[in-house]
């Protein structure tokens, strides 16, 4: 291994290590907004942060200079669908846009979910 | 009116494809506001609770996409949610500091305007009436209302179809407002008592931040639904801070809006959605300005946050607010002499 490939490995590794931090941050980030969203019952509560996660994942999977290439592109999926923001969420939307679209009574009970009349 | 783009028209404004297929089927934003409902009630968020499943949801992700492919908004949007996600404010200092309520609310004013990035500020009880009726009463017996005045050149930007400009400048307002707010925040609580802060981009909304700022005394509300003051004008943002220090409250005041509002039309005019109307409505037990949601949230969500009504607002352009407030005043004052 030449001086000039491993200069290169370590660069590989100093980009590819904050990526997968920063990705392992928006997963475990989505993964406790979801948990509190269904503490309050989906009334307003904390956004996920769409797809940045997941593609910070894939990116260092594809940079890391860990394992062949080949070996590596396989777990491209991984971070894609660990992260909340990402293939689920999309997945999600689909389905609700889809469902919202056929079943046009989807929103009929919605409101008025509570009431509280006040003086 | 195409796949990705709506329309304007002398009529109103025809959404996108993909906005139409999204839009709730069957549903109207204004039920949930409680237009026309004789009863009070406490408001219910119709809109921005930021996850995708309630009946606007759909579209407001549209609105959010749209916007986040612009590297200037998703720059901005991504520092809020970084600033909003990683700060923490500081523990409650067991030792509380106690002084008077005159004390505090002087200090507390100076800090506040003593920061570039606040312009008004006013002080209110906090009232329950004001909280979202499926939200429980939050913490903090007293409301600091910050506002922070945006860049009008900026701003403006819309007037002339440039509404990616306006829409940065909205955002930088509430990260601006937001810093402040946490400064604050963790200065009352070193004192020793609780507080909270947060901006107007945040996702756990509890509370309608307008009728508070109206109550502290920082202006009223305008035709187009958006607040004016007689310092700012209407293009400005709030950020609230819920604390238990005790202080005093500052009072709501007419500066004139509602006499301007009935006969200016510009708003209603300039509106892409002619979702402005010239009357007042009957909403949850009250008559007020009413903005038409299901008009308006379409341009909104397809034009960057649109802002077309603030920009256009008289009030609005710097320098003029004061004076136009005095004269209403004044005017007011002859017609009863």
């Amino acid at each position: 291994m030449s001086v000039l490939t491993g200069l290169i490995d370590i660069l590989r590794w100093i980009i590819a290590v904050p990526l997968l931090l920063i990705s392992l941050y928006f997963i475990y980030t989505n993964l406790k907004f979801l948990f509190q969203n269904i503490q309050v019952g989906f009334n307003a509560g904390p956004a996920a942060f769409t797809l940045f996660g997941g593609l910070a994942g894939c990116l260092g999977i594809i940079i890391v200079p860990y394992m062949d290439i080949g070996d590596r592109l396989i777990y491209l999926w991984v971070p894609l669908v660990l992260d909340l923001g990402s293939i689920p969420f999309y997945a999600s939307m689909i389905i609700l846009a889809i469902w919202q679209h056929i079943n046009k009574d989807i929103w009929k009970n919605y409101f008025p979910k509570k009431t509280s009349h006040t003086q | 009116m195409g796949l990705f783009n709506g329309e304007i028209t002398k009529e109103g404004y025809i959404p996108s494809k993909i906005h139409q297929f999204l839009w709730p089927k069957n549903f109207s934003g204004s039920i949930v506001n409680g237009l026309g409902e004789k009863e009070h009630r406490r408001p219910t968020q119709p809109y921005h609770t930021h996850h995708p499943y309630y009946p606007f949801g759909l579209a407001e992700q549209w609105f959010i996409h749209k916007a986040m492919a612009s590297s200037r908004i998703s720059k901005w949007y991504f520092i809020h949610w970084i600033k909003e996600n990683v700060t923490r404010l500081r523990k409650v200092s067991k030792q509380k500091q106690e002084n008077s309520p005159e004390h505090w609310t002087k200090i507390i004013k100076e800090k506040a305007l003593a920061d570039e990035d606040i312009h008004v500020v006013g002080i209110t009880r906090m009232n329950p009436e004001w909280v979202y009726e499926d939200r429980e009463i939050p913490r903090g017996e007293w409301v600091i209302m910050l506002g922070r005045r945006m860049d009008y050149d900026e701003f403006s930007k819309n007037l002339k179809g440039d509404f990616i400009s306006q829409c940065v400048e909205v955002i930088k307002s509430y990260v601006k407002g937001q810093e402040t707010g946490y400064k604050l925040a963790n200065w009352i609580r070193k004192q020793g008592y609780y507080a909270s802060a947060k901006g107007g981009l945040s996702d756990d909304h509890l509370f309608t931040v307008i009728p508070a700022a109206i109550e502290a005394g920082l202006g009223q509300l305008g035709k187009h639904g958006s607040m004016i003051s007689d310092e700012l004008g209407a293009s400005f943002r709030l950020t609230p801070i819920l604390t238990d220090m005790p202080l005093t409250p500052d009072e709501a005041r007419d500066v004139g809006v509602d006499d301007f509002c009935m006969t200016c039309k510009l708003c209603a005019r300039e509106c892409p959605a002619k979702a402005i109307t010239h009357e007042k409505h009957l909403v949850r037990g009250e008559m007020k300005w009413y903005t038409d949601f299901d008009k308006c949230v379409p341009v909104f969500n397809e034009m960057y946050a649109c802002g077309i009504c603030i920009a256009a607002c008289p009030w609005s352009r710097p320098g003029v607010a004061k004076n136009l407030s005095l004269k209403m005043l004044r005017k007011r004052d002859k017609q009863a002499a």
